[in-house]
């Protein structure tokens, strides 16, 4: 299927002007030889109407054709023969006698109206010859006293006709593309708004909801679709702002009640009054109020919008450095599942970016490893330079994530269908952190897994460029 | 000691109202900013627990009226913003620490203690338990006359400890005290670090330790002057 609409309006332009085109020049053609054909056929009547006027019933002759005279000269250079009805041939010219061409005698006989017809004849593969025959009829008795034939070669409409055919297919490519330029020249025009907003609407995301897509002429239908369209991104525009403001309005006010749970429970986890029992509760409800918490954190953070990540702190950083102190960190956690954390030291790595979001970015990361990969499992850290990129993979020898898993786990709150270990805990918006964060240092973030093969986590971030 | 809370939701200022005096504290409310700003110019107080949003007049500007008024009592802004801005700008204002809400109790304390003993004088700097002296400028421990060396993590947890004596810690208080994110995960390294910390400090009896664990809840330096 050709995808540009150009190009198939051009094919589709280019086929309807040769359909109207072979129309018409078939059309002119039979017109064209009929009109050729008629003019051909009044000649030989008027020839051999002259010849049948010129006979003298009195006399039996056609004075036409008194040898001697010019006019008999003539006749004897056409192609004229007089057939009477007994079968004798009274005139033959040079041209009948000297070739073998029977007089139709079966169909002269046949015509009982005793009018004039032609009839065609072939000679040799190629030569066509036409000739005409009028009776010469007794005014008394209405009998057919003879028939004068006069012949003529076609030659000379075939050669008009064949002229006028390769006149027609010599011009057809020329007409062919100059439509197709035409075509191709109208189209890309009206096209060309069309493209534009194609591309200005495909660099629109999330982040910058606010631009519009050009409108070249406003009253055109290209131009009311484009103001459509941005009208449309408008409205979009406030819905993504209404609900990333209700997101920050709703974990802002969400922060002075858990302050207010989290100080009175507090208060109370001391208080040795109360049952051991209920203290213990108490802890773990304040576990959970934590939870809740970074929840509101997290979506927070995410509800920011990318406007406000000049916000970032940025500034030279070795990851090298970030890594290696986290994997130190994370040591202790690992060795409480029995599991190996592998960290590969590398020279130090300059990207630019915000420390504490990194720090964010590679602990959820590393979480995520030890959180899904079960007792006396793997977790590995390499980084590596890749041209301009610093890429980090945080590999790990867990459960994996199904394919048909993957592209939604960055999405927030998604949790894989296999997930068994530690399903409840932390706020479900490690990942689409991870993500957003790696995207707000101008990197990306991938996965490779499978079942059963653990998961590996890629975030290639730029280096630092003096 | 007095303590000024500047905080406009009425529950949650009863609430560190109530925390604060059960510490010993004497602590007095204010729910509007100008009203804050008056009184606490008037008042002496030794510490302002501050949040940014008030009626009347916003927090920052409480800070910054209360410096250019000469006021150089120790305070503590409190805001729901989570936002680097927010604190750059508070602290520049001349706030002398940030606590973002919701805030643990023991983080609170830890942090009115520290801004308390920093104002008073010198020697308040050292805190003393048991056989344990811990310097809290200098950040050095020493068991009986030997100075030990800690990990940064490991003293950050003592000192968290110390700073809220006589009360249960727990372990998600002190893994938020040490690590600023993901301390859901952390909880499980809290119990490891503790048993590194008693090894260091040689609190190794187990009728009479330091760190004691309460069970199920956290961990709780007591007072021993006082027992």
């Amino acid at each position: 299927m050709i995808k540009l609409i150009k190009v198939r309006i051009t094919i589709f332009g280019i086929v309807i002007v040769f359909v109207l085109f072979m129309t018409f020049g078939i059309f002119i053609y039979l017109g064209l030889e009929s009109l050729l054909q008629n003019q051909f056929d009044r000649r030989l009547y008027l020839q051999a109407d002259t010849i049948e006027d010129s006979y003298v019933h009195a006399e039996g002759k056609f004075k036409f054709l008194e040898p001697g005279t010019k006019n008999y000269d003539q006749a004897k250079n056409k192609r004229v023969r007089v057939v009477q009805n007994t079968g004798d041939v009274l005139f033959e010219s040079e041209y009948f006698q000297e070739r073998e061409i029977p007089f139709p005698f079966e169909k002269a006989n046949q015509r009982k109206d005793k009018k004039y017809f032609y009839y065609s004849y072939q000679r040799g593969e190629d030569r066509f010859y036409r000739s005409i025959v009028i009776p010469v009829v007794d005014p008394q008795t209405q009998e057919v006293l003879s028939w004068v034939e006069v012949s003529d070669s076609k030659r000379y409409i075939e050669a008009s006709l064949s002229y006028f055919r390769k006149l027609l297919l010599a011009s057809l490519p020329l007409v062919l593309i100059g439509v197709a330029a035409a075509s191709f020249y109208v189209v890309n025009r009206l096209i060309r708004p069309v493209s534009l907003m194609a591309q200005r609407a495909e660099k629109i995301t999330s982040e910058n909801l606010n631009s519009r897509v050009p409108v070249i002429n406003p009253r055109d239908e290209v131009g009311r679709l484009g103001i459509t369209f941005n009208q449309l991104l408008k409205r979009l525009e406030d819905a993504f702002r209404q609900q990333q403001q209700l997101l920050s309005n709703i974990s802002h006010e969400l922060k002075t009640p858990l302050t207010i749970l989290r100080t009175h429970w507090e208060a109370e986890i001391s208080n040795t009054r109360l049952p051991q029992a209920t203290r213990e509760k108490l802890v773990g409800d304040i576990e959970e109020l934590a939870r809740l918490s970074k929840m509101v954190d997290d979506l927070s953070l995410l509800s920011r919008s990318m406007e406000d990540l000049t916000n970032l702190n940025k500034a030279k950083l070795d990851l090298s450095e970030l890594l290696g102190n986290l994997v130190h960190d994370m040591e202790m956690l690992a060795e409480a599942k029995e599991q190996t954390l592998v960290w590969q030291n590398g020279s130090a790595l300059y990207v630019n970016g915000d420390q504490r979001y990194l720090k964010r970015l590679f602990l959820n990361l590393l979480d995520n490893a030890i959180k899904y990969t079960p007792q006396g499992g793997q977790v590995s850290v390499n980084c590596s330079v890749n041209g301009n990129t610093a890429q980090i993979e945080i590999s790990d020898s867990g459960i994996g994530i199904p394919v048909s898993d993957q592209p939604h786990i960055f999405e927030r709150f998604y949790r894989a269908k296999n997930t068994k270990y530690g399903a409840t805990k932390g706020s479900g918006l490690g990942l689409t952190i991870a993500k957003w964060i790696v995207e707000a240092h101008g990197g990306t973030l991938a996965i490779q897994s499978g079942t059963g093969k653990g998961s590996t986590f890629v975030a290639t971030l730029p280096l630092f460029l003096s | 000691m007095r303590i000024l809370i500047v905080e406009d939701d009425h529950k949650l200022a009863s609430n560190l109202q109530n925390l604060l005096k059960d510490e010993g504290y004497v602590a007095h409310v204010e729910h509007d900013g100008l009203k804050a700003w008056e009184t606490a110019y008037v008042e002496n107080y030794n510490l302002i627990i501050l949040d940014i949003n008030l009626p009347g007049m916003d927090g920052l500007t409480v800070l910054k009226n209360l410096r250019a008024d000469q006021v150089d009592t120790p305070i503590i802004l409190l805001t729901a913003r989570n936002n680097t801005d927010d604190k750059v700008q508070g602290l520049d204002s001349g706030a002398d620490d940030y606590l973002p809400k919701p805030f643990a109790t023991p983080e609170l304390l830890a942090r009115v203690r520290a801004l308390m003993r920093r104002n008073t004088n010198v020697n308040s700097a050292v805190i003393n338990v048991g056989n344990i002296t811990v310097n809290t400028s200098s950040h050095e421990v020493s068991v009986g006359k030997e100075l030990i060396s800690l990990t940064p993590r490991e003293y950050s947890i003592l000192e968290l400890l110390l700073l809220n004596m006589d009360r249960v810690v727990s372990r998600l208080s002190i893994a938020e005290h040490v690590w600023d994110d993901n301390f859901d995960l952390m909880t499980n390294v809290v119990d490891v670090h503790i048993r590194n910390l008693r090894k260091k400090l040689k609190d190794n009896d187990k009728n009479n330790q330091l760190i004691s664990t309460v069970w199920g809840i956290g961990y709780i330096i007591k007072n021993t002057a006082e027992a």
